[in-house]
């Protein structure tokens, strides 16, 4: 399933996948593989995302 | 074991040696921190090492079946294993390739692929030249000067792919 609230967070931000990716220390394939919905991430790059855009793990990785 | 092949065989120990070192210290020592790739490419590593495992052997079954019902051997079983080895990285090339797992997180795609185009032609040059003389020695030539090259085309058809798609 796509991860849409990633990808608009990240817009948010203003940032590219390959910013976004130099900030969480990631290639910008495997940001692109979350936001497609492609991979699952582990929680500790969970994590890193979620502080590099001031989200919480629910706001972008909790389906409610 | 003749003197040619012996003085082969001992390059090709060297050549492992060498890159095995590399790999344990002067790579280490660029990326301090270890992160040389991220967990999908680690994971997706995974997969095309076990793919390629088996690959290599159903290639070595087949061939050494081969040996065994051919009344006459195809070629020599340093050859077989050659070929072997040469199908099972081309499998895990193309698996890391396409999957967006075969450069590190600080790539430098347009140098590698510069690398692989001199080597790849150079080791096919000279597989070719022995070919009459030493086919054994040959074979590993030809396998190490195809492989580079067959990298250099699956690298070529993903970045196509990728600028079609459009991606961000």
């Amino acid at each position: 399933m796509k991860n849409l609230k990633l990808k608009a967070a990240r817009a948010a931000k203003d940032l590219t996948q390959q910013q976004l990716a130099d900030l969480v220390n990631v290639s910008r394939q495997t940001i692109n593989a979350i936001e497609k919905g492609e991979y699952n991430p582990t929680i500790r790059l969970c994590v890193s995302i979620c502080r590099a855009l001031d989200k919480t793990l629910d706001e972008l990785f909790w389906d409610v | 074991m003749n003197d040619t092949f012996g003085g082969f065989a001992l390059g090709l120990i060297s050549v492992l040696f060498v890159g095995i070192m590399v790999k344990l210290f002067v790579r280490r020592r660029m990326n301090p921190d270890g992160r040389e790739y991220d967990e999908r490419q680690i994971a997706v590593q995974g997969k095309a090492y076990k793919i390629s495992y088996f690959t290599l052997l159903i290639a070595l079954t087949v061939g050494g079946l081969l040996f065994g019902f051919e009344g006459k051997a195809v070629c020599s079983p340093f050859t077989l294993v050659m070929i072997s080895m040469a199908l099972s990285l081309g499998v895990f090339i193309t698996i890391c390739i396409f999957k967006d797992a075969y450069f590190a997180l600080r790539p430098q795609r347009k140098n590698m692929l510069i690398l692989f185009l001199i080597l790849g032609g150079i080791n096919l040059f000279a597989g070719f030249r022995r070919l009459g003389d030493s086919p054994e020695t040959a074979a590993v030539s030809l396998c190490a000067g195809g492989l580079l090259l067959y990298a250099c085309i699956i690298i070529g058809i993903k970045t196509l792919l990728e600028r079609k798609a459009g991606d961000e």
